[in-house]
Protein backbone atom coordinates (compact mmCIF):
# COMPACT_ATOMS: atom_id res chain seq x y z
CA UNK A 1 0.00 0.00 0.00
CA UNK A 2 1.63 3.26 -0.72
CA UNK A 3 2.48 5.63 1.75
CA UNK A 4 0.19 8.40 0.88
CA UNK A 5 -2.77 5.58 1.33
CA UNK A 6 -1.80 4.97 4.52
CA UNK A 7 -2.68 8.57 5.83
CA UNK A 8 -6.21 8.26 4.44
CA UNK A 9 -6.94 6.01 7.46
CA UNK A 10 -8.73 7.08 10.46
CA UNK A 11 -8.05 4.92 13.47
CA UNK A 12 -11.08 4.96 15.87
CA UNK A 13 -10.58 2.95 19.46
CA UNK A 14 -7.81 0.83 17.49
CA UNK A 15 -10.07 0.15 14.73
CA UNK A 16 -8.99 0.89 11.57
CA UNK A 17 -11.18 3.24 8.98
CA UNK A 18 -10.81 3.73 5.36
CA UNK A 19 -13.67 5.91 4.32
CA UNK A 20 -14.86 5.74 1.00
CA UNK A 21 -13.53 9.15 -0.26
CA UNK A 22 -11.95 8.83 -3.85
CA UNK A 23 -11.26 12.53 -5.06
CA UNK A 24 -10.24 15.50 -3.60
CA UNK A 25 -13.95 16.97 -4.48
CA UNK A 26 -15.74 14.21 -2.75
CA UNK A 27 -13.62 15.32 0.52
CA UNK A 28 -14.54 18.45 0.32
CA UNK A 29 -17.90 17.80 -0.12
CA UNK A 30 -18.13 15.53 3.18
CA UNK A 31 -16.33 18.83 4.84
CA UNK A 32 -18.70 20.63 4.07
CA UNK A 33 -21.23 18.79 5.32
CA UNK A 34 -19.62 19.01 8.57
CA UNK A 35 -18.51 15.43 9.37
CA UNK A 36 -16.05 15.14 11.87
CA UNK A 37 -13.95 11.92 10.47
CA UNK A 38 -13.93 13.62 6.95
CA UNK A 39 -12.32 16.83 8.32
CA UNK A 40 -9.65 15.15 10.28
CA UNK A 41 -8.56 13.08 7.13
CA UNK A 42 -8.60 16.79 5.06
CA UNK A 43 -6.47 17.72 7.79
CA UNK A 44 -4.39 14.56 8.31
CA UNK A 45 -3.82 14.81 4.31
CA UNK A 46 -2.90 18.01 3.83
CA UNK A 47 -1.43 19.89 7.96
CA UNK A 48 2.06 18.01 7.42
CA UNK A 49 2.73 19.91 4.09
CA UNK A 50 1.00 23.21 5.65
CA UNK A 51 3.05 22.75 8.47
CA UNK A 52 6.19 22.92 6.91
CA UNK A 53 4.65 25.79 5.23
CA UNK A 54 4.02 27.77 8.68
CA UNK A 55 7.59 27.20 10.02
CA UNK A 56 9.26 28.51 7.57
CA UNK A 57 7.13 32.03 7.50
CA UNK A 58 6.63 31.62 11.42
CA UNK A 59 9.08 32.76 14.04
CA UNK A 60 9.00 29.95 16.47
CA UNK A 61 7.04 26.70 16.28
CA UNK A 62 4.58 28.08 18.92
CA UNK A 63 3.75 30.52 16.10
CA UNK A 64 3.72 28.22 13.56
CA UNK A 65 0.95 26.03 15.10
CA UNK A 66 -0.85 29.04 15.54
CA UNK A 67 -1.02 30.03 12.48
CA UNK A 68 -1.75 26.47 10.99
CA UNK A 69 -4.89 26.12 13.46
CA UNK A 70 -5.99 29.58 12.21
CA UNK A 71 -5.72 28.40 8.98
CA UNK A 72 -6.93 25.81 8.64
CA UNK A 73 -10.30 27.44 10.70
CA UNK A 74 -10.12 29.81 7.63
CA UNK A 75 -9.58 26.96 4.94
CA UNK A 76 -12.71 25.00 6.93
CA UNK A 77 -14.82 28.14 6.94
CA UNK A 78 -14.03 29.21 3.11
CA UNK A 79 -14.14 25.75 1.57
CA UNK A 80 -17.23 26.32 -0.38
CA UNK A 81 -15.63 29.36 -2.47
CA UNK A 82 -13.27 25.99 -3.68
CA UNK A 83 -15.10 25.65 -7.35
CA UNK A 84 -12.24 22.35 -7.82
CA UNK A 85 -10.56 25.07 -10.56
CA UNK A 86 -7.07 24.28 -10.30
CA UNK A 87 -5.38 21.91 -7.00
CA UNK A 88 -7.03 21.71 -3.72
CA UNK A 89 -3.69 21.74 -2.26
CA UNK A 90 -2.55 24.93 -4.09
CA UNK A 91 -5.46 26.90 -2.79
CA UNK A 92 -5.32 25.64 1.07
CA UNK A 93 -1.50 26.93 0.48
CA UNK A 94 -2.68 30.38 -0.37
CA UNK A 95 -4.97 30.64 2.26
CA UNK A 96 -2.24 28.94 4.62
CA UNK A 97 0.36 31.72 3.28
CA UNK A 98 -2.73 34.82 3.41
CA UNK A 99 -3.12 33.48 7.10
CA UNK A 100 0.77 34.03 7.83
CA UNK A 101 0.91 37.25 6.49
CA UNK A 102 -2.04 38.27 8.34
CA UNK A 103 -0.55 36.78 11.64
CA UNK A 104 2.27 39.34 11.43
CA UNK A 105 0.53 41.74 9.88
CA UNK A 106 -0.51 42.59 13.36
CA UNK A 107 2.63 42.51 14.75
CA UNK A 108 4.76 44.15 12.73
CA UNK A 109 4.86 47.12 10.29
CA UNK A 110 6.42 46.08 6.78
CA UNK A 111 7.19 49.09 5.80
CA UNK A 112 11.26 49.24 6.54
CA UNK A 113 12.80 51.38 4.03
CA UNK A 114 16.43 49.90 3.44
CA UNK A 115 18.98 51.17 1.26
CA UNK A 116 20.10 48.63 -1.22
CA UNK A 117 23.90 49.36 -0.83
CA UNK A 118 23.67 49.22 3.12
CA UNK A 119 22.82 45.62 3.22
CA UNK A 120 24.57 44.13 0.75
CA UNK A 121 27.53 41.63 1.83
CA UNK A 122 29.93 40.59 -0.26
CA UNK A 123 31.21 37.22 1.49
CA UNK A 124 30.47 34.73 -1.22
CA UNK A 125 29.25 31.26 -0.46
CA UNK A 126 30.55 27.64 -0.91
CA UNK A 127 28.02 26.64 -3.47
CA UNK A 128 29.49 23.00 -2.39
CA UNK A 129 29.51 23.65 0.79
CA UNK A 130 26.03 25.06 0.77
CA UNK A 131 24.71 21.65 -0.31
CA UNK A 132 26.13 20.11 2.59
CA UNK A 133 23.25 21.96 4.85
CA UNK A 134 19.99 20.28 5.73
CA UNK A 135 16.59 21.51 5.36
CA UNK A 136 16.52 21.80 9.18
CA UNK A 137 19.66 24.14 9.24
CA UNK A 138 18.09 26.23 6.23
CA UNK A 139 15.14 26.19 8.62
CA UNK A 140 16.70 27.60 11.30
CA UNK A 141 18.51 30.09 9.59
CA UNK A 142 15.37 31.14 7.70
CA UNK A 143 13.83 31.84 11.37
CA UNK A 144 16.64 33.87 12.39
CA UNK A 145 15.57 36.47 10.02
CA UNK A 146 13.74 39.55 10.68
CA UNK A 147 10.02 39.11 10.41
CA UNK A 148 9.33 41.48 7.44
CA UNK A 149 12.38 39.99 5.58
CA UNK A 150 11.58 36.53 6.07
CA UNK A 151 8.17 36.86 4.99
CA UNK A 152 9.31 38.68 2.00
CA UNK A 153 11.86 35.92 1.15
CA UNK A 154 9.55 33.40 1.43
CA UNK A 155 7.10 35.05 -1.15
CA UNK A 156 9.34 35.51 -3.20
CA UNK A 157 11.69 32.81 -3.40
CA UNK A 158 9.84 29.83 -1.77
CA UNK A 159 6.22 30.99 -3.01
CA UNK A 160 7.10 32.48 -6.28
CA UNK A 161 5.13 35.86 -5.84
CA UNK A 162 6.67 38.87 -7.75
CA UNK A 163 7.47 42.20 -5.84
CA UNK A 164 4.46 43.45 -7.21
CA UNK A 165 2.41 41.06 -6.00
CA UNK A 166 4.65 41.22 -2.69
CA UNK A 167 3.86 44.84 -2.21
CA UNK A 168 0.03 44.35 -3.23
CA UNK A 169 0.33 41.70 -0.05
CA UNK A 170 1.81 43.58 2.38
CA UNK A 171 0.76 46.73 1.44
CA UNK A 172 4.30 48.31 1.14
CA UNK A 173 5.74 49.82 -2.24
CA UNK A 174 7.40 47.11 -4.67
CA UNK A 175 10.71 48.74 -4.38
CA UNK A 176 10.74 48.25 -1.00
CA UNK A 177 9.57 44.33 -0.98
CA UNK A 178 13.12 44.26 -3.63
CA UNK A 179 15.28 45.77 -0.90
CA UNK A 180 13.98 43.60 1.80
CA UNK A 181 14.43 40.81 -0.42
CA UNK A 182 17.93 42.01 -0.97
CA UNK A 183 18.82 42.32 2.42
CA UNK A 184 17.37 39.32 3.50
CA UNK A 185 19.57 37.29 0.82
CA UNK A 186 22.27 39.62 2.36
CA UNK A 187 22.07 38.55 6.00
CA UNK A 188 21.60 34.69 4.59
CA UNK A 189 24.60 34.76 3.23
CA UNK A 190 25.96 36.31 6.73
CA UNK A 191 24.65 33.97 8.10
CA UNK A 192 25.95 31.14 6.15
CA UNK A 193 29.42 32.85 6.74
CA UNK A 194 29.23 32.43 10.32
CA UNK A 195 28.88 28.94 9.57
CA UNK A 196 31.45 28.68 7.94
CA UNK A 197 30.61 28.08 4.49
CA UNK A 198 32.64 30.70 2.36
CA UNK A 199 34.59 30.29 -0.14
CA UNK A 200 38.47 29.63 1.27
CA UNK B 1 19.68 36.36 -19.00
CA UNK B 2 20.58 36.68 -14.80
CA UNK B 3 22.10 33.32 -13.52
CA UNK B 4 19.73 31.99 -10.91
CA UNK B 5 20.72 32.98 -7.29
CA UNK B 6 22.23 29.67 -6.45
CA UNK B 7 21.63 30.03 -2.69
CA UNK B 8 17.80 30.74 -3.80
CA UNK B 9 17.75 27.23 -5.95
CA UNK B 10 18.92 25.68 -2.73
CA UNK B 11 16.14 27.13 -0.27
CA UNK B 12 13.54 25.82 -3.15
CA UNK B 13 14.83 22.82 -3.59
CA UNK B 14 15.09 21.84 0.17
CA UNK B 15 11.97 23.16 0.72
CA UNK B 16 9.85 21.77 -1.87
CA UNK B 17 8.69 18.64 -0.36
CA UNK B 18 9.21 20.18 2.96
CA UNK B 19 6.93 18.57 5.66
CA UNK B 20 6.05 18.12 9.39
CA UNK B 21 3.68 16.35 11.22
CA UNK B 22 1.88 18.97 13.44
CA UNK B 23 2.05 18.22 16.82
CA UNK B 24 -1.38 16.90 17.81
CA UNK B 25 -2.66 19.28 20.36
CA UNK B 26 -3.07 21.83 16.86
CA UNK B 27 -5.62 19.30 15.71
CA UNK B 28 -7.37 18.93 19.28
CA UNK B 29 -7.15 23.04 19.41
CA UNK B 30 -9.25 22.71 16.01
CA UNK B 31 -11.97 20.19 16.97
CA UNK B 32 -12.90 21.89 19.61
CA UNK B 33 -13.61 25.04 17.59
CA UNK B 34 -15.12 23.31 15.03
CA UNK B 35 -17.24 20.94 17.02
CA UNK B 36 -17.77 22.51 20.14
CA UNK B 37 -19.50 20.15 23.02
CA UNK B 38 -22.73 21.43 23.97
CA UNK B 39 -22.47 23.81 26.72
CA UNK B 40 -25.62 22.95 29.24
CA UNK B 41 -28.61 25.95 29.17
CA UNK B 42 -27.83 28.47 31.96
CA UNK B 43 -30.54 29.59 33.90
CA UNK B 44 -30.24 32.83 33.08
CA UNK B 45 -30.75 31.75 29.46
CA UNK B 46 -33.72 29.88 30.11
CA UNK B 47 -35.57 32.88 31.55
CA UNK B 48 -34.46 35.46 29.08
CA UNK B 49 -35.94 32.94 26.80
CA UNK B 50 -38.99 33.91 27.67
CA UNK B 51 -41.70 35.61 24.91
CA UNK B 52 -42.99 38.37 27.05
CA UNK B 53 -39.70 39.77 27.55
CA UNK B 54 -38.30 41.03 24.64
CA UNK B 55 -34.83 43.05 24.01
CA UNK B 56 -32.26 41.37 25.96
CA UNK B 57 -31.87 44.50 28.15
CA UNK B 58 -34.86 44.81 29.03
CA UNK B 59 -35.35 41.21 30.01
CA UNK B 60 -32.73 41.44 31.82
CA UNK B 61 -33.63 44.39 33.96
CA UNK B 62 -37.18 42.96 34.42
CA UNK B 63 -35.70 40.25 36.01
CA UNK B 64 -33.46 41.85 38.37
CA UNK B 65 -35.14 44.66 39.92
CA UNK B 66 -38.46 41.97 40.57
CA UNK B 67 -35.36 39.34 42.26
CA UNK B 68 -34.50 42.67 44.08
CA UNK B 69 -38.02 43.59 45.13
CA UNK B 70 -38.52 40.17 46.54
CA UNK B 71 -35.21 40.09 48.04
CA UNK B 72 -36.46 43.17 49.89
CA UNK B 73 -39.71 41.78 50.65
CA UNK B 74 -37.89 38.60 52.39
CA UNK B 75 -36.09 40.71 54.19
CA UNK B 76 -37.95 43.30 56.07
CA UNK B 77 -40.27 40.13 56.74
CA UNK B 78 -38.25 38.63 58.77
CA UNK B 79 -36.41 41.44 60.39
CA UNK B 80 -39.77 43.14 61.92
CA UNK B 81 -41.65 40.09 62.50
CA UNK B 82 -42.02 39.59 66.64
CA UNK B 83 -43.55 36.71 66.65
CA UNK B 84 -41.97 33.62 68.29
CA UNK B 85 -43.01 30.17 69.49
CA UNK B 86 -44.23 29.01 72.05
CA UNK B 87 -42.50 25.16 73.23
CA UNK B 88 -42.20 22.45 75.69
CA UNK B 89 -43.28 18.75 77.04
CA UNK B 90 -45.96 18.26 78.81
CA UNK B 91 -45.09 15.64 82.19
CA UNK B 92 -47.41 13.66 83.84
CA UNK B 93 -45.51 13.81 87.25
CA UNK B 94 -41.82 13.91 86.54
CA UNK B 95 -42.19 11.73 83.61
CA UNK B 96 -43.66 12.59 79.69
CA UNK B 97 -47.04 12.45 78.99
CA UNK B 98 -48.16 10.37 76.28
CA UNK B 99 -50.95 12.88 74.11
CA UNK B 100 -53.18 15.38 75.15
CA UNK B 101 -54.36 19.05 73.73
CA UNK B 102 -52.20 21.88 74.68
CA UNK B 103 -54.88 25.18 74.06
CA UNK B 104 -52.92 28.39 74.69
CA UNK B 105 -55.66 31.71 75.80
CA UNK B 106 -54.53 35.41 75.33
CA UNK B 107 -54.85 37.25 77.95
CA UNK B 108 -56.68 41.27 76.80
CA UNK B 109 -55.65 42.74 79.75
CA UNK B 110 -54.00 42.96 83.14
CA UNK B 111 -57.29 42.27 85.22
CA UNK B 112 -56.81 39.64 87.71
CA UNK B 113 -58.66 37.33 88.10
CA UNK B 114 -57.95 36.37 84.48
CA UNK B 115 -61.25 36.10 83.30
CA UNK B 116 -60.67 38.25 79.86
CA UNK B 117 -58.83 35.52 78.25
CA UNK B 118 -59.51 34.47 74.76
CA UNK B 119 -58.83 31.42 73.37
CA UNK B 120 -56.05 31.89 70.75
CA UNK B 121 -54.92 28.58 69.35
CA UNK B 122 -55.04 24.32 69.86
CA UNK B 123 -52.21 21.99 69.20
CA UNK B 124 -51.50 18.87 69.85
CA UNK B 125 -49.70 16.93 72.49
CA UNK B 126 -47.55 14.44 70.59
CA UNK B 127 -46.49 10.47 71.84
CA UNK B 128 -43.49 12.31 73.26
CA UNK B 129 -45.39 14.66 75.20
CA UNK B 130 -43.54 17.61 73.29
CA UNK B 131 -45.77 20.52 72.02
CA UNK B 132 -45.43 23.60 69.97
CA UNK B 133 -47.17 27.39 69.04
CA UNK B 134 -45.32 28.30 66.19
CA UNK B 135 -45.56 31.74 64.86
CA UNK B 136 -47.19 33.34 68.13
CA UNK B 137 -47.66 36.68 68.01
CA UNK B 138 -46.31 39.17 70.79
CA UNK B 139 -48.81 39.38 74.59
CA UNK B 140 -49.05 37.97 77.52
CA UNK B 141 -50.82 34.03 77.42
CA UNK B 142 -52.38 30.73 79.41
CA UNK B 143 -51.22 27.43 78.68
CA UNK B 144 -53.26 24.45 79.80
CA UNK B 145 -53.06 21.06 78.59
CA UNK B 146 -55.87 18.48 78.95
CA UNK B 147 -54.63 14.87 79.01
CA UNK B 148 -56.12 12.50 76.45
CA UNK B 149 -55.76 9.34 74.31
CA UNK B 150 -54.54 7.19 77.01
CA UNK B 151 -57.05 4.65 79.52
CA UNK B 152 -56.86 6.19 82.81
CA UNK B 153 -54.44 8.97 81.98
CA UNK B 154 -57.58 11.64 81.96
CA UNK B 155 -58.53 10.08 85.80
CA UNK B 156 -55.35 10.06 87.42
CA UNK B 157 -54.09 13.77 86.42
CA UNK B 158 -55.83 17.13 86.32
CA UNK B 159 -56.02 19.40 83.39
CA UNK B 160 -53.10 22.12 84.31
CA UNK B 161 -52.37 25.52 83.45
CA UNK B 162 -48.44 26.14 82.91
CA UNK B 163 -46.41 24.03 85.80
CA UNK B 164 -48.39 22.16 87.91
CA UNK B 165 -51.09 24.36 88.97
CA UNK B 166 -54.82 23.76 88.29
CA UNK B 167 -56.12 26.93 88.51
CA UNK B 168 -55.98 29.99 85.73
CA UNK B 169 -55.48 32.41 88.39
CA UNK B 170 -52.58 30.43 89.96
CA UNK B 171 -50.87 29.50 86.56
CA UNK B 172 -47.22 31.58 85.09
CA UNK B 173 -48.03 33.93 82.45
CA UNK B 174 -46.12 33.39 79.77
CA UNK B 175 -45.02 36.40 77.56
CA UNK B 176 -44.32 36.67 74.52
CA UNK B 177 -41.82 39.56 73.16
CA UNK B 178 -38.18 39.00 72.25
CA UNK B 179 -37.06 35.25 72.29
CA UNK B 180 -39.06 31.51 71.67
CA UNK B 181 -40.13 30.58 75.65
CA UNK B 182 -39.75 26.82 76.57
CA UNK B 183 -42.93 26.33 78.43
CA UNK B 184 -42.96 22.47 80.09
CA UNK B 185 -45.82 21.47 82.13
CA UNK B 186 -46.12 19.08 84.74
CA UNK B 187 -49.30 18.00 85.31
CA UNK B 188 -50.60 17.72 88.88
CA UNK B 189 -51.88 14.70 90.06
CA UNK B 190 -55.63 14.48 90.71
CA UNK B 191 -55.64 12.98 94.25
CA UNK B 192 -52.56 15.68 95.11
CA UNK B 193 -54.92 18.54 94.26
CA UNK B 194 -57.48 16.88 96.10
CA UNK B 195 -55.78 17.30 99.68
Amino acid sequence: MAESEKKDYIYYQNLKILPLIDTDQDLVARCLRREMASQQLFYNRFAPRMFGICLRFAGNSADAEDILQEGFLRVFAKLHHYRGEGSLDGWIRRTIVTTAINYYKKQCKFHHEVDLHEATYHATISEDALSMLTTEELLGVIRELPTEYRTVFNLFVMEGYSHCEIGGMLGIPENTSKSQLHRAKALIRQKLSGMGFTDK
Amino acid sequence: MEKPDYIEEKFRQSFSEFTVAPPGRVWDGLQKILHPKPVPERFWARISDLSWFSPPTVKRLVFISSATVVLFLFLVYFMTSNNHAIRGHAYDGESRLCGGTAILYRIQDSTVPLDSVNHYRTEMVDDNGFFQFPDVDPGRYLLHIFPQGHEGLDENLLPSSFDWQKYAEQAEIIVISTDDVNADVHLPPKENLLK
